[in-house]
């Protein structure tokens, strides 16, 4: 009987053991599962090495710009001949107005750079542009790339939109097209009341303006 | 029953014409010795010329080997200009190498479109600053060059030299190489020109032959814009660019090799001082390393130093150790100089 005893205890040791370790290897195991479905070895969680992440690279020689205002279901073309006939008309101003706006030209900075450095704010007039400018239609948009195309190749300019939050409906239908045709083109949001500010200064070329 | 044997059909049927004979006459055996003999010369030629074609390929003869006599003033000089490199650094580290700042102002964003220099302009009078100002403001190119058509062709040499620079920058932005190439000339061909204007004039010519592909023209021209102003980080930078496709062609002097690595190194040091920022030793070592995966020792060395200037110190080690691995790529005179670089900067244990 205490033979028995014996043997029974010895065998409930063994088992007791046994099942602890596969309790143990059980617990790993699944620990393990879930850290690969949460970490990035897991197979979801893996770069697709077919996407890759192009660095933008500072252009020596960029594309020459033509700006758009994109406000309220309006596509309006920055007249910026406009603007130089009014600050060569009145060299003396500081300021003046076009029909689509207000321009500021900032003064001389103390320490100049370059033959040619300047800054300018242009601040759009909404309702003079709602006023100017019809809807943007399908039609029109068709216009515009076909347009822009033409004078990416015959003159190298692109395009450059300025966003404001009212246009921001009209600019993601016009986005998905430039894209689908494959055209050159920046965009910035603005706020209602933020110019366009352009200018020759160094910070243009330590950040990310520079990069077309 | 008429019986034709070989013979008959040999000698009757039209539609059998042999030329020559193909099987030999063994009826003859003073002929089938003398073929035999010359077949068996002719095949002994051959295969010797087989031979020598097969050294000939596994061993390319140096491109030095055929003017050896002319090279070897040209490879002396390179040879000294690399020693003397190396003393310089060995006596004062990669800071040799820092080009000399006389203008502390001296910045290098922005340098291809003139902005190197703090107050250049500062005394141009108003007029002419605004016309310079209403050119930049405006985005169609053609009224950009009529605005500065007549700045460049009267007024102090500077002020004809930027305008002609620009009208050369407009015509680069419309792929007008030729044209902006005509525009740079204009501007070296003004008399008293200051060096550091020539410069600009010069990174537009190798800029142009780059894009033409010309890379001997742009190789000369960047040399000539970076003698004329060490600051020019743009010059510099593709500079780098072209001489590393330069010595990635298969075939090149011995000379040019050794001073072309040379000159890469020197550029290699220069550009983060230009930069004022330590980060492009790591940027350009990468960039090098992930090179030298087509075996050349040039670019393992440059890879080498570069993390070496970087501060780190396993993949200078581990760059450098290509080096020697590299082989056939570039002439054997530069290689093995090349490799014995890198196994003495491996020996000194960094």
């Amino acid at each position: 009987m205490d033979h028995d005893e014996l043997t029974n205890s010895a065998f409930l040791d063994i088992a007791t053991n046994l099942l602890a370790v596969i309790l143990i290897v059980t617990l790993f195991s699944l620990v393990a599962v879930q850290h690969k479905t949460h970490s990035s070895t897991h197979p979801a969680a893996q770069p697709n090495p077919t996407l890759r992440f192009v660095e933008p690279q500072r252009d020596l020689f960029p594309p020459f710009s033509t700006f758009f205002f994109v406000t309220s279901d309006r596509v309006a073309r920055w007249d910026q001949t406009a603007v130089i006939d009014a600050l060569l008309a009145n060299p003396q101003s500081l300021s003046g107005t076009t029909p689509q706006g207000r321009y500021e030209w900032l003064p001389e900075v103390l320490i100049t750079r370059d033959i040619d450095t300047f800054q300018i704010n242009f601040f759009l007039d909404h309702p003079a542009v709602l006023n100017q400018e019809p809807p943007f239609s399908e039609t029109m948009a068709d216009r515009l790339i076909a347009d822009l195309t033409q004078t990416y190749q015959n003159a190298r300019t692109a395009p450059v939109f300025i966003v404001y939050p009212s246009g921001m409906e009209t600019f993601t239908l016009l986005y998905a097209r430039l894209q689908n045709a494959g055209l050159r083109f920046r965009w910035f949001a603005r706020r209602a009341d933020e110019p366009l500010y352009l200018g020759r200064h160094p910070a243009q070329f330590t950040d990310h303006a520079i990069y077309w | 029953m008429n019986r034709f044997t070989w013979a008959d059909i040999r000698r009757n049927s039209p539609i059998m014409p042999f030329i020559g004979n193909a099987i030999p006459d063994r009826s003859d055996p003073t002929s089938y010795d003398a073929r035999r003999t010359l077949f068996a010369a002719v095949a002994g030629l051959l295969a010797a010329v087989l031979a020598l074609t097969l050294v000939g390929l596994a061993h390319p003869p140096d491109p030095d080997s055929a003017s050896a006599e002319g090279a070897t003033g040209e490879q002396e000089t390179a040879l000294a200009q690399w020693e003397a490199l190396w003393a310089n650094i060995d006596r004062r580290g990669e800071a040799a190498l820092q080009p000399e700042r006389s203008d502390s102002s001296l910045r290098s964003a922005g340098d291809t479109v003139f902005m190197r220099y703090r107050n250049l302009w500062r005394d141009v009078d108003e007029t002419t600053r605004r016309a310079f100002q209403m050119a930049a403001l405006t985005n169609d190119p053609d009224a950009k060059i009529a605005r500065l058509q007549p700045l460049a062709t009267a007024g102090p040499a500077p002020i004809r030299s930027r305008a002609l620079a620009e009208i050369a920058r407009i015509r680069l932005r419309q792929w007008a190489l030729d044209d902006a190439r005509a525009n740079a000339r204009q501007a070296l061909a003004i008399p008293g020109l200051e060096p550091r204007f020539m410069a600009d004039a010069y990174f537009i010519l190798g800029y142009a032959a780059l894009e033409a592909r010309d890379l001997d023209g742009a190789e000369t021209a960047l040399a000539e814009a970076v003698a004329r102003d060490p600051g020019f980080w743009d010059a510099r930078q593709t500079q780098l660019l072209v001489l590393s496709r330069q010595l990635g062609q298969p075939r090149q002097a011995t000379a040019a090799c050794i001073n072309r690595t040379r000159l890469m190194i020197e550029n290699l040091s220069a550009l983060p001082t230009l930069a004022q920022d330590r980060t492009q030793f790591r940027d350009i070592a990468d960039r090098f390393a992930a090179q030298s995966a087509r075996a050349n020792p040039a670019f393992s060395l440059l890879s080498g130093l570069g993390y070496l200037w970087a501060g780190d110190r396993d993949k200078a080690r581990a760059a450098l150790a290509e080096t020697g691995k590299a082989r056939g790529a570039l002439p054997r005179r530069c290689e093995a100089l090349l490799v014995a670089k890198a196994e003495e900067l491996l020996a000194r244990g960094f």
